[in-house]
């Protein structure tokens, strides 16, 4: 899954112009960087080898069990966005970026493990789309497999590889895109699913154990959160910081995505059984949690280098956790740092341009015009889109200044298309109507994209650096970020019109 | 000293957990993988498209 971090409104070109290089590395860390790269290819190679449809390329021939699940949700969900936005937010807000903005996802990975997995599991559909198609038909499924393009775009991964070939290597952005960027195309394209999932498992170990030993470095050296606090004051360790109760609002209602995360539901449909979903979200949560916890203390732990005047006094917040690791890693660790940087962006980006691709020709196209394509120009059309998928979100990637923005809009999009269809086929199927998910799709998908052309066309900047829009009529000032308090009510709204001219005319089920 | 407590917990559950993880992986890889020995690009074997 993808979450925000402030840290994200600093990734694009003009703020990766500025990172200044932490530190040098070595040969070794270079090395242990380069066999990482080549093993992930060896490893689509592997794979590719023992493919034999698109049910393999896609969901991985539903054979996928709760380690592999455990490895593969985790590594997906934790991109480089999550890592440098939480380690961000947590060197301005302190705790608070764990206690109101990660803290409200587990409560929904919890809510998804133990509600959303069993009934998900039962439904005959390969694709979040395809579980909206089955139930409100063709149009509802276009909708819908524009909405999780949209959202599964792997922009903000691609950008933060630029970020890293930039501070470590010296790149240009670009150049870190297309290399970290092609890396991944090359093992997604071979293997699919199955390639994705294996090299998420390596990089879920190597992103894990490389935060664990960085917080143990910096334990020893500058102490726990409470000497830290006493040094820098109570405020570091306040639950919600500075933060006002309407942005903890809108934390937890973006937190709602678990819900309906298409890489979620493609493991879902990959999965032996339910059993062992709910198993891996359940674990997932605890590593979740951890991993979170660690980036949020490396965060703080970073602002108490800065005051101490370790660190330099203008550091970028996006980039304090690359600095923490430099001043905490030997050689050899810090090139499994940057390994697992690149493995935390990679094993996001790989899953999502899958997504992408197979939303395109398998939801898209086939429902569009009505071929269904045999299982080879499926397999390799899936394969190319793959290629297009990955080209475009370079160039978005390197589009976008404010990357924080594309993902309020990924997002807010995806939220507000499939969210009360979805819950409704999951919880309350006498409730979905035909009209009601086409109304809402078509609804939440068109106010979404149009409210977001309003922004950018309409908008005024806002002393933060967002935009707000008078709407016309009702006197509201509605920044950016709070969109999906209005998008979100208008689709439940849409939904309940069909579901009632559903009923007035008899063709309700 | 809980949030400290809780940083070193932290750390144990994320490197225990982590390699604990990639080791039953390890153990389900061979039932994961498809067999190699019925491997064929097969001519239309999806369930719904």
């Amino acid at each position: 899954m993808i979450r925000w971090g402030a840290g994200m409104g600093d990734l694009g070109a003009a703020a990766v112009a500025q990172c200044a290089v932490p530190h040098r590395l070595a040969s070794v860390d270079v090395a242990i960087i380069a066999t990482y790269l080549g093993a992930m290819i060896v490893v689509g190679v592997i794979v590719a080898r023992r493919l034999r449809g698109f049910r393999d390329f896609f969901i991985a021939g539903g054979r996928m069990t709760t380690p592999l699940l455990v490895c593969t949700l985790v590594s997906t969900y934790y991109g480089l966005d999550v890592t440098f936005g939480t380690s961000e937010t947590a060197f301005f807000e302190g705790v608070a970026a764990f206690v109101a903005y990660s803290a409200p996802f587990y409560l929904f990975y919890v809510l998804t493990a133990v509600l959303v997995a069993p009934r998900l599991k039962r439904l005959d559909a390969l694709s979040l789309p395809e579980a909206i198609g089955n139930a409100y038909g063709a149009q509802a499924r276009i909708a819908a497999a524009l909405a999780s393009f949209v959202y599964s775009a792997p922009i903000l991964g691609v950008a933060g590889m630029g970020l890293i070939g930039t501070v470590f290597f010296d790149l240009e952005p670009w150049q870190g895109c297309a290399i970290g960027g092609a890396v991944a195309t090359v093992y997604t394209m071979l293997g699919g699913l199955l390639a994705d999932a294996l090299t998420d498992t390596v990089q879920f170990v190597v992103m894990c154990v490389t935060a664990a030993v960085a917080a143990v470095v910096m334990l020893c050296t500058v102490g726990g959160p409470e000497a830290i606090g006493a040094r820098l004051g109570p405020e570091v360790l306040a639950p919600l910081g500075t933060l006002s109760s309407w942005e903890v609002l809108v934390f937890a209602v973006v937190a709602m995505t678990p819900l309906v995360e298409p890489a979620f539901y493609q493991r879902t449909f990959a999965a032996v059984n339910a059993r062992q979903v709910v198993k891996a979200l359940l674990i997932g949560a605890v590593l979740w949690a951890s991993y979170d916890w660690l980036v949020v203390y490396l965060g703080v732990a970073g602002r108490d280098l800065v005051a101490a005047g370790r660190l330099p006094a203008g550091l970028d917040g996006s980039e304090v956790l690359l600095h923490v690791a430099a001043i905490a890693l030997p050689p050899g660790l810090l090139g499994l740092f940057v390994a697992g940087c690149l493995a935390a962006a990679m094993s996001t980006v790989d899953s999502y341009t899958l997504i992408a691709a197979g939303n395109v020709v398998y939801d898209g196209w086939q429902t569009a015009t009505g071929r269904r394509l045999s299982d080879r120009s499926l397999l390799l059309a899936t394969r190319v889109l793959v290629l297009v998928t990955m080209a475009a979100a370079i160039a978005l990637a390197l589009l976008f200044e404010r990357l924080r923005d594309a993902w309020i809009f990924m997002s807010t999009v995806l939220l507000s298309t499939v969210l009360w269809p979805m819950l409704a086929v999951l919880f309350a199927p006498r409730l979905a109507t035909r009209r009601a998910g086409r109304w809402s799709t078509t609804a939440g998908l068109t106010v979404s994209v149009a409210l977001f052309v309003m922004f950018e066309v309409a908008g005024t900047p806002t002393v933060d650096g967002s935009m707000a829009l008078l709407l016309p009529g009702v006197g509201v000032e509605l920044q950016r970020e709070s969109a999906l308090l209005f998008t979100l009510p208008l689709a439940a709204l849409g939904f309940a019109a069909g579901a009632a001219a559903d009923r007035q005319r008899g063709t309700a089920p | 000293m809980v949030l400290t407590a809780l940083t070193w917990l932290a750390v144990v559950v994320l490197s225990l957990g982590s390699i604990g993880v990639f080791v039953f992986f390890l153990r389900d890889l061979p039932g994961v993988l498809p067999n190699k020995a019925n491997h064929r690009a097969s001519g239309d074997d999806h369930p719904e498209a």
